[in-house]
């Protein structure tokens, strides 16, 4: 009679307990995945989280179950039996983790060839470029990224990040780029993340299963960068593959009609606006008269910015035709200038910010 | 630190003088209890203020959108959150605990290079004061992260690390750097030749064989360390670029070695702890530590193979080759698991008394437990590829750091606080300050583990209201909350000590093993009026419960049989 609330209790402790231990256990098994390698991972995962909770719970009730066997009872002042040690045993723990971490790095190496395997045959490539503190998404029709789709991805402005779009069901290449500082490329659903690091050159393949078409996803610069780190996110939308392919020629040619611009006049004006960018990605100016370019600094306060003309990209040996004389030639925001330039020869041209490379466009003289 | 100093009593010297010819004496002292002393205050001083700046960081993620600090802000508060914890706090009281006590548990009457060791110290608070001074700038302290990544750090890039806040930190960590060096070197001469009579490698304390490891991963990772860091204050100030990829440096080059220095840098942090655990285990259990020469032989090998691990935080880079890196990282977890399960089988068959010191020792192993297992996820490189970076991560450091490193450093407040002061700390309050920690901990850094394997980025100051972020976040920004105030009890515990008189015997806890129980508490300025024999690994022990065995252990050294055939007759 007295037993019985208190077993009651017993009872319903113990549930309260086990119901805590699964929502903790479910809580830590994989998260959801939309790739192919990311099933393998998540396996991976799966079976390394087992043989974890076994060792930490057996552990833990090792240590606990001796702390509290072993009390010293008040009063008793007899020495323990002296042990010192034993080499028999110390042989069998020394084995016993090595096998298990043994078995755990095969296991890690079957799996980390998989999702480092690249497929030299892909059709569709994506090149990103990461800068201070956004992304731009560029698609090509090969795995060298000479044959563009002409289709570049980026942000309306730095609170709406730009929505990367892939077909789901082919292995998508992609090439990662940092203009300025590391990034680090990651969508938690895909289980995989890789850095963006100046100078050196990154690149992997990644397949999305089939039935995760139509679906949003969340990405994130997961390396440090800097001030706006935290808001250098992008979308990913999925889609299928004829869905997408309606997509990249709608999307190649409405960018294709924004580009180019005409000259109006010898009086050009450019600005730069918060965060990081110019007004526009295109100026024009008439062939063979000199002309001014009036620049004025509009993003955030201390930010410096320049606009300098060259032949094309400097990174692909552009020589400098006028504007801004280099890096250390800027204006600071809030301010203007103005830039004189002679007149120059019919042609398509190249200008940017020195400072930030990512800021630039078509100069186009006719 | 003011207070250790206006209060602690002039015991150790032979008249009394007024306050401030004890001050001059403190400032220009040479004793190494003193200097031990003196780490400790300046680097909880610095605890306090590194745990200040955790506190704001997580009261900043309390909400997912806060603007309780800019962006800008917020990175400078993580930043320099950790470099007060590692190079301000954790470092140097653990080298002031080894201060104290490595010379008394060898038997030594000093430090071989008493001045030298007098000069490490001063450099610290000035290399501190330096670091924090960055917050004076107009554009604050360092904000490109603890691990000053390159080129993030190298004043190049718009937006970034502008001002001196940067160079002022890496100015500091090189003051650091030279005070580390000098210590390291100094405390290898003090253990290899200034050992009493019959105190032989193999009967030093746990303590002292984890320090001697420590003080060498010391001497080989910083001078790596020292040569990045004049580097890049090179390239921030005077057009170099080493690591400036756009002019011909390296970027992946920084990484590398800061992760060389880096890596041998986290067992530079937890072995001491781990030290300290040893000593007060086998106290409390009235027992010697199990296997005293393979948990030897396992603090080596984590020595060595701490140097051969470094890229396993380079995975994600995909400039490392991960096969090598990650066989290394596996296998480190092997001495790892040694050392527990003899931490273990030294409570088996143990009459345990749960002292403060013991719980928290004890504490020790049930947390810092976690921080070694989510470690072996992130050793294998294809689930590292997801959780590198992210709160995972964060969490796994914690669980190691602080439910390692700090849980022991605690663990040594209460263990030698009786040595150092002749007084003991409350033990009620005690176990009131260790139920705060134990609890805090885990509620503040495990659901640090769900939001980073759910995909939350580390080293943001808002984050996306999904995958139950906010809930978790809230958890961890309570438990920091408890963790503070256990900190603010502990805080209460140590003022309050000083009221108390002396009263602690030279064996404080009536069941010492090692030299430093052998003298007074605290020792007299020339540390020990005689030494006891010293016949084995606990000569303490042996000198209170009679020395039966001593001869054979003497006959075991002298013969070179090894500690397990001796260990045999000991039982």
């Amino acid at each position: 009679m007295i037993r019985k609330p208190e077993r009651g209790r017993t009872r319903s402790t113990r549930l309260v307990v086990l119901a805590v231990g699964m929502g903790a256990l479910l809580a830590a098994c994989a998260p959801p995945t939309i790739t192919d390698s990311g099933q393998k991972v998540a396996s991976l995962y799966n079976i390394v989280l087992v043989i974890a909770i076994v060792v930490f719970v057996g552990v833990e009730l090792a240590i606990i179950y001796n702390a509290l066997r072993y009390r010293r009872h008040k009063n008793d002042d007899t020495l323990p039996e002296q042990t010192h040690g034993n080499n028999r045993i110390e042989v069998v723990w020394t084995l016993i983790p090595s096998l298990i971490v043994l078995a755990l790095f095969v296991m890690s190496m079957v799996v980390l060839a998989d999702v480092n395997h690249e497929d030299p045959n892909d059709r569709l490539t994506v090149r990103v470029t990461g800068f201070q503190w956004q992304w731009k998404f560029e698609y090509f029709k090969d795995e060298a990224a000479t044959q563009a789709y002409g289709v570049t991805i980026e942000a309306a402005s730095q609170t709406q990040p730009p929505t990367l779009v892939v077909p789901v069901g082919e292995r998508i290449h992609f090439e990662l780029e940092s203009a300025d500082v590391n990034h680090s490329f990651y969508v938690p659903e895909w289980l995989f993340k890789r850095d963006l690091i100046p100078g050196l050159h990154n690149s992997f393949d990644m397949t999305i299963q089939p039935r995760y078409a139509g679906n949003m996803y969340h990405g994130q610069c997961a390396e440090l960068c800097g001030d706006f780190h935290n808001e250098m996110t992008f979308e990913v939308q999925t889609m299928t593959s004829s869905q997408f392919q309606t997509w990249i020629a709608a999307e190649a040619k409405k960018q294709a009609a924004q580009g180019g611009c005409s000259p109006n006049g010898t009086d050009l004006k450019i600005d730069a606006v918060p965060t990081i960018k110019f007004d526009t990605d295109c100026l024009a100016a008439p062939a063979n008269q000199a002309f001014t370019i009036d620049f004025t600094n509009k993003d955030t306060t201390g930010i410096p910015h320049n606009v300098a003309l060259y032949t094309k990209d400097p990174t692909q040996g552009g020589t400098l035709l006028g504007g801004a004389t280099g890096i250390s030639d800027t204006v600071t925001a809030p301010g203007s200038t103005t830039y004189k330039v002679d007149g120059l020869k019919p042609g398509t041209y190249y200008f940017q910010c020195d400072v930030h490379t990512v800021m630039n466009g078509q100069f186009v003289v006719k | 630190m003011a207070s250790t100093t206006e209060v602690r009593p002039e015991a150790t010297t032979p008249e009394p003088h007024r306050r401030r010819a004890a001050i001059v004496s403190w400032l220009t002292t040479t004793d190494h209890k003193r200097i031990g002393v003196m780490y400790i205050g300046i680097a909880f001083f610095f605890f306090l203020l590194g745990g200040l700046l955790a506190e704001m960081i997580r009261t900043q993620l309390y909400e997912p959108d806060s603007t309780l600090f800019n962006f800008h802000r917020y990175n400078q508060l993580f930043t320099i959150h950790a470099i007060t914890m590692i190079f301000l706090f954790v470092m140097p009281v653990t080298v002031g605990f080894a201060n104290y006590i490595v010379p008394l548990q060898i038997g030594a009457p000093d430090m071989a290079f008493p001045r030298v060791n007098a000069f490490s110290l001063w450099l610290f608070p000035v290399g501190g004061l330096l670091i924090w001074s960055g917050f004076l700038s107009p554009q604050g302290a360092a904000s490109g992260g603890w691990t000053l990544y390159a080129p993030l750090n190298e004043k190049l890039t718009i937006g970034s690390t502008p001002g001196w806040g940067t160079d002022v930190l890496i100015m500091g960590l090189l003051i650091l750097g030279v005070s580390s060096l000098l210590g390291a070197i100094n405390f290898l001469v003090t253990i290899f030749k200034m050992r009493a009579p019959g105190m032989t490698m193999f009967r030093m304390p746990i303590f002292t064989w984890t320090f001697l490891a420590t003080s060498l991963l010391l001497l080989l990772s910083m001078p790596a360390f020292t040569a990045a860091l004049a580097g890049l204050f090179i390239d921030r100030n005077f057009g170099g670029h080493f690591f400036d990829p756009a002019a011909g440096g390296s970027a992946i080059m920084w990484q590398h070695i800061f992760w060389f220095f880096g890596h041998p840098e986290v067992y530079i942090l937890i072995l001491p702890s781990m030290g300290i655990v040893s000593e007060i285990l086998p106290v409390f259990s009235r027992k010697p530590l199990f296997g005293y020469r393979a948990f030897v032989y396992a603090t080596l090998a984590i020595a060595m193979l701490g140097f051969g691990v470094w890229a396993h935080h380079m995975f994600t880079t995909g400039a490392v080759y991960a096969p090598f890196f990650a066989l290394l990282t596996a296998a480190i977890a092997i001495p790892t698991g040694v050392k527990f399960f003899n931490w273990i089988a030294t409570m088996w068959r143990g009459k345990i008394t749960f002292t403060t010191a013991m719980l928290f020792a004890v504490g020790f192993l049930m947390i810092f437990l976690i921080g070694g297992i989510d470690g072996v996820f992130l050793g294998s490189p294809p689930i590292d590829y997801h959780l590198q970076d992210t709160y995972w991560v964060v969490s796994h450091l914690h669980f190691v750091l602080f439910g390692g490193s700090v849980f022991g450093i605690l663990a040594a407040f209460y263990y030698w606080w009786p040595k150092i002061t002749g007084r003991f700390l409350n033990e009620k309050v005690g176990k009131i300050h260790w139920a705060f920690m134990f609890v805090g901990t885990l509620l503040t850094f495990f659901p640090m583990h769900i939001a980073g394997l759910n995909g939350m980025v580390r080293r943001i100051a808002n984050y996306p209201d999904i995958n139950s972020f906010v809930l978790l976040n809230r958890m961890s920004t309570i438990g920091a909350y408890i963790l503070g105030v256990g900190m603010l009890i502990f805080v209460g515990n140590i003022l309050s000590s000083f009221r108390k008189p002396v009263t602690a015997a030279g064996d404080a806890w009536g069941e010492g093993n090692s030299l430093e129980w052998a003298t007074s508490s605290p020792p007299p300025a020339w540390n020990f009026d005689e030494l006891p024999p010293i016949r084995s690994e606990r000569p303490v022990f042996d000198m209170r419960h009679g020395t039966v065995h001593a001869p054979i252990a003497a006959a075991a050294a002298t013969t070179g049989a090894t500690a397990d055939e001796t260990e045999g007759t000991h039982s």
